[in-house]
């Protein structure tokens, strides 16, 4: 939410994320040495190197694809979503390393360019077994490439959200890519069935989880009454303090947040990635986007000054311990007065 | 299918070349046609640009002549 650029905005969550991606990536690559030198001890150092950066990369776009859906069905898990652009920035690179270091062993000893060698070395593109499994690996790289240089709010702006959100979505291309590039490349390299089942588990996490929380999140979706009237939304005992309850109301997602012995309703769609407010709390007085921290105040839905990111206000009333919504929305940032819980 | 594939990557690498070009004049000048937020940032924030816009340069050249 930032007024004229930098290129981070650094807070104290963001530096001990980044430390954690840090430790975790250094963790990974001492444990898989140490393991890889035991268990194939006559393994070159460019062999463990290259595949400790695949596997490393592999395992970290596993994390980042099931983030979403794990940080819906369970708020301990925002933690890890929150900073997600550095994560997978920090996959890109290690999958860079990874294809870098693989085009330098394996197809830079020859006059032909290595580029042009990872694409014509191998010309079996008509078999299974012996398909050129790099040129999958190459293509997901680029993929990724594209996502992570423009990882960054400029590129937000200025590509235009539609554009920016397909660019991103490509991320399941990639993950399909790499899928491929892994098994085929094992066909060719390995003969225990661990290493399919490992991926055969892994794309099975990835897909069932986007599948569960995808049903579940349409069920949620059930419109409530007739989007004239006051419609019922919950009890007041249904949303958590300095959280909300979200609920769709004329085909909108609405968040309805508890705070301060008030309620306040906002459209769910954060206004910088499309984040699900809904998901965030209330910090330091404002509703925070769980996916990068923007924040508005829920009582007019605008950011506070100097930011000008608005959504949308809704009306609320409370009769009894029952919360009622008007699904008519008022314009983005429009004050609207906070209804009091009775305590 | 060997000249086919050469000649894709031949078209590649040129399309890398001009985004190099590019680069270096949308993150000096171009970028602040576009975007006022770009006035007055940090050396290293035009630095991070770099490989967006070898990468995204037609996207972004179409957005400069619209405006």
């Amino acid at each position: 939410m930032s007024v004229s650029y930098t290129s981070i905005l650094w807070n104290k969550q963001k530096k001990t994320y980044d430390i954690g991606i840090i430790i975790g990536v250094l963790s990974f690559t001492l444990i898989f040495f140490i393991g890889h030198t035991v268990l194939h001890p006559d393994a070159t150092f460019e062999t463990i190197f290259i595949r400790n950066f695949g596997l490393l990369a592999f395992v970290m776009l596993h994390i980042i694809l099931i983030i979403g859906p794990l940080a819906r069905l369970n708020t301990k898990y925002l933690i890890i979503l929150y900073n997600r652009r550095h994560f997978g920035v920090s996959m890109f690179i290690m999958a860079a390393i990874h294809g870098i270091f693989s085009i330098l062993n394996f197809h830079s000893l020859s006059n032909t360019n290595p580029i042009k060698s990872v694409f014509l070395s191998n010309l079996k593109y008509d078999s299974i077994i012996q398909f050129p499994f790099q040129t999958l690996g190459f293509l997901a790289l680029i993929i990724l490439a594209l996502m992570a240089t423009t990882s960054h709010d400029f590129w937000l702006k200025n590509l235009g959200p539609k554009i920016w959100k397909g660019l991103h979505m490509m991320v399941y291309l990639a993950y399909a890519l790499i899928i491929a590039h892994v098994v085929l490349g094992a066909l060719q390299n390995e003969t225990s069935p661990i290493l399919y089942g490992v991926v055969f588990m892994g794309f099975l996490l990835v897909a069932g989880l986007h599948i569960y929380t995808g049903m579940k999140e349409i069920r949620a979706d059930k419109p409530l009454g007739n989007d004239i009237d006051f419609v019922f939304a919950c009890k007041v005992a249904d949303i958590k303090e300095n959280r909300a309850k979200m609920v769709m109301v004329s085909g909108e997602r609405v968040a309805i947040f508890k705070y301060e012995g008030k309620l306040s309703a906002v459209n769910n769609f954060c206004r910088h990635q499309g984040g699900p407010l809904g998901e965030g709390k209330i910090v330091d007085g404002c509703i925070t986007c769980p996916w990068h921290g923007y924040q508005y105040r829920p009582e007019d839905g605008q950011s506070p000054p100097p930011f000008t990111e608005k959504v949308e206000t809704y009306q609320l009333k409370l009769e009894n311990e029952e919360v009622w919504i008007n699904p008519q929305p008022f314009p983005e940032g429009t004050h609207v007065e906070p209804v009091k819980i009775n305590q | 299918m060997i000249e086919l594939i050469s000649l894709t990557i031949d078209a590649f690498f040129i399309y890398l070349g001009i985004g190099l070009l590019f680069s270096i004049w949308f993150v000096l000048v171009g970028a602040k046609k576009i975007d006022n937020g770009m006035e007055d940032t940090p050396f290293h924030f035009k630095l991070i640009l770099i490989p967006g816009s070898v990468l995204m340069w037609p996207v972004m050249l179409i957005k400069i002549l619209k405006k």
